[in-house]
């Protein structure tokens, strides 16, 4: 049985009971938030049918999940956060997201076979062990540590990455699955993460094969030269303004946001 | 004007991965009893006139299309060249995608017929849904027009690297796998809680050409009023300027297309598209700032934050209180950094200001998924109607808590009743894409219709001379 997925389908129709998930019963904690980042509930399955092996699938997975055999896509259920880059890059439209009970390892000689996994479980742990390391790391990379860094699983925060970097989780792929980073749009999260990978003096490895799941670096407010208002101030930019700004942000970074942040865990 | 008038068409319903299947949608906003609408003439009778809607509206645009492209110089193009014409999703999906394909059409008839080249090929990018491109390439008939020669291009497909004044940049390699490219856009307002009209018309470069690495700087890295430097970072790039061959737009306005202009130098097409937004959507997105209540009503085959009311999207309408076009506004009330700056407990880690305080429920009729946006229903109640909506909603990687904060509704009469009960308003603006103006209720109408005289005065006087000068813009252009 699955957790409550706060559709709150069973609410539609008055008492008749339409539930997404099977779930009746609610995990203590559930909807709390800090409890978890994200509970995948789905997987991508490949349609060998419509499979023509062009491989896309495999250079744009977050996680890279997807692996190439006998010409065909595989995907490493384990390692699929659901995040539907696959689903959508296929020009086949061979790859869908599927509801699933459980996941399969292909690679392991004995099948591997566990439930539905929440990604994050480990992140308050982290927290906890290094908060401080952690804050004054996201520091180094110009980020609040209570500053939401992603923007789809909703409680992601930079401490929480700094602290599973300094866990040893040091690429994208496996900050993925560790703290839900990508599990979405994949997208808006990249810049903090190659942030904090930088402060940290980690060097982001490339990714499989002529893939392009990611390509390190990224601009921030600091890279605009104190020159630039006098060069483009004109056309309306305010660099200076807003370094200002950004640097308000990241000094308001005090102990007692410290306790906030402590609540969550 | 204070008479019932029929409503608009709203945008029309197609299939898409995005959203429920449009069969499953039992009721438009349109169509609810009681609602009526407002053309942008009625509200601000000085309006530019349209090329589009109008009579013969498609082949005005076409015709438009090819006396702006005379001014444009082709000379350097030769025979065994390429050509990407790029065009992003967004003027692709405005009023039905159907003023922006017939430019298409004209742009790709001048280019064989004014060059030797024939290998013009068309590049549809997109944003975060990255099969919209393909959706629309075929909806819209755009493979037979440019012959088989057209692709969609994805933030996540295979990147190039762009040295910039700000350091390495990736772009997307499909954008820039020709000798020439050919930039084509609108003066769309859409995401000025992202862009601030700044420099607008170089968007493009820094985001729907961009990959998935450098949007994310834009949007998360940096403040507002820098931000829109990387777009021009890369267009100044030497990398995209031996490419760069010329660029056309569509001036839009809340009500249509009011003109096309094309050229060869964009940063003086840039002025002109920046004067012209501001002088267009000035007027509305200060009168819709100015609503002291009301319930928003989603309907439009588009994101949540993207639906609109006369082209003002629902994000922008959410910040609009503040003056997202004055400068001196840091953050807007809504964005992905001023999202990201609200901590675990929703306390501001800067100073943001308030989601529009008038804008006090939302009913989701019909809205596609595909980016994020669960901070909306967080902060303002919102209803999901139907139950293929509801669990669309509740299995999206991109919101996974966006329905544990909306609520869902069994039908949209009966969301809109609970919503104006819950807020305390009889003010209901519909975000329908509809063409030409706004769907509404009466008495949003007779509202928008005493408060517009004020707001048009308001803009003519203090607002537009203020935003041209924050712009280096002369008031001439």
């Amino acid at each position: 049985m699955r957790e409550c997925d706060w559709t709150q389908l069973c609410k539609l129709n008055s008492g008749n009971t339409i539930c997404g998930v099977s779930a009746v019963v609610v995990r203590p904690g559930n909807g709390e938030t800090g409890k978890n980042v994200k509970t995948v509930f789905f997987k991508a399955v490949v349609d060998v049918e419509k499979c023509m092996g062009c491989s896309i699938c495999t250079k744009v997975c977050p996680t890279t999940a997807i692996f190439m055999r006998a010409r065909f896509a595989v995907v490493e259920e384990y390692r699929c956060s659901g995040c539907r880059a696959c689903v959508q890059a296929c020009p086949f439209q061979a790859l869908t997201l599927e509801p699933t009970d459980k996941v399969t390892d292909p690679r392991a000689s004995v099948a591997l076979v566990r439930p539905p996994w929440t990604i994050g479980e480990e992140k308050a742990a982290w927290v906890s062990q290094r908060k401080a390391a952690a804050r004054e790391l996201c520091q180094r990379a110009g980020l609040h540590p209570d500053q939401q860094i992603c923007m789809c699983t909703d409680d992601l925060l930079a401490e929480d990455v700094a602290a599973a970097v300094l866990a040893g989780k040091t690429q994208p792929d496996d900050l993925v699955l560790a703290v839900g980073l990508r599990s979405g749009c994949t997208v808006l999260c990249l810049s903090a993460l190659f942030r904090i990978l930088k402060a940290a003096g980690i060097e982001t490895k490339s990714p499989p094969a002529n893939g392009w799941n990611w390509y390190p670096g990224t601009p921030s407010q600091d890279s605009f030269p104190d020159e630039f208002d006098a060069k483009y101030g004109a056309l309306g930019y305010r660099f200076s303004e807003d370094k200002k700004m950004m640097n308000q942000v990241l000094s308001s970074a005090s102990t007692d946001q410290t306790e906030i942040s402590d609540e969550r865990l | 004007m204070s008479e019932s008038r029929s409503t608009l068409a709203p945008a029309l319903l197609r299939p898409s991965l995005y959203g429920v299947a449009p069969d499953k949608v039992a009721m438009r906003a349109a169509q609810v009893p009681g609602m009526t609408s407002r053309l942008t003439t009625d509200l601000f009778p000085d309006s530019t006139p349209l090329i589009y809607p109008a009579l013969n509206g498609k082949n005005n645009v076409l015709e438009a299309t090819r006396k702006a492209l005379e001014a444009v110089n082709l000379d350097q193009v030769e025979q065994n060249d390429t050509i990407n014409v790029v065009v992003s999703h967004s003027p692709l999906a405005m009023m039905n995608g159907e003023p922006m394909t017939a430019a298409l059409k004209a742009i790709r008839e001048v280019l064989l017929e004014r060059t030797p080249c024939r290998q013009v090929r068309l590049r549809v990018t997109g944003g975060s849904r990255f099969r919209e491109q393909a959706e629309l390439i075929t909806h819209l008939g755009l493979d037979k027009i440019f012959e088989g020669k057209a692709k969609p291009v994805a933030a996540l497909d295979r990147g190039v690297a762009i040295d910039t004044e700000i350091g390495r940049l990736w772009g997307l390699h499909k954008v820039y796998d020709s000798t020439w490219l050919f930039h084509v856009h609108t003066s769309d307002l859409r995401e000025v809680h992202f862009h601030r009209m700044l420099d607008r018309a170089l968007k493009p470069f820094g985001m729907a050409y961009a990959r998935g690495e450098t949007r994310s700087a834009f949007h998360m890295s940096m403040g507002p009023r820098s931000a829109m430097f990387i777009c021009r970072a890369i267009f100044q790039s030497e990398f995209v300027q031996r490419r760069y061959l010329a660029s056309c737009f569509l001036l839009v306005s809340p009500g249509g297309v009011a003109e096309v202009v094309a050229g060869n130098d964009l940063n003086q097409l840039g002025e002109r598209v920046t004067a012209s937004a501001l002088q267009e959507f000035g007027k509305m997105i200060q009168l819709m700032g100015e609503i002291d209540s009301c319930v928003a009503v989603l309907d439009a085959p588009m994101p949540v934050i993207y639906c609109t009311a006369a082209a003002i999207a629902y994000a922008a309408f959410a910040s609009a209180r503040e003056d997202v076009l004055d400068l001196d506004v840091a953050l807007p009330a809504f964005s992905t950094l001023s999202e990201s700056l609200l901590n675990h407990g929703g306390n501001p880690l800067a100073p943001i200001p308030p989601i529009h305080p008038g804008l006090r429920a939302c009913v989701q009729n019909y809205a596609w998924r595909g980016s994020p946006f669960s901070t909306l229903p967080k902060l303002i109640p919102t209803q999901v109607v139907g139950k293929e909506q509801v669990e669309m909603f509740a299995g999206d990687s991109q919101n996974i808590s966006y329905m544990k904060h909306a609520r869902p509704a069994e039908s949209l009469t009966q969301a809109i009743a609970t919503a104006c009960a819950e807020a305390e308003t009889d003010k209901i603006l519909v975000f329908d894409n509809a063409i030409g103006g706004l769907n509404c209720s009466q008495s949003m109408a007779e509202y928008l219709d005493a408060l517009a005289p004020a707001v048009s005065a308001k803009v003519d006087r203090d607002l537009m001379p203020r935003w041209l000068s924050q712009r280096g813009i002369a008031p001439k252009v």
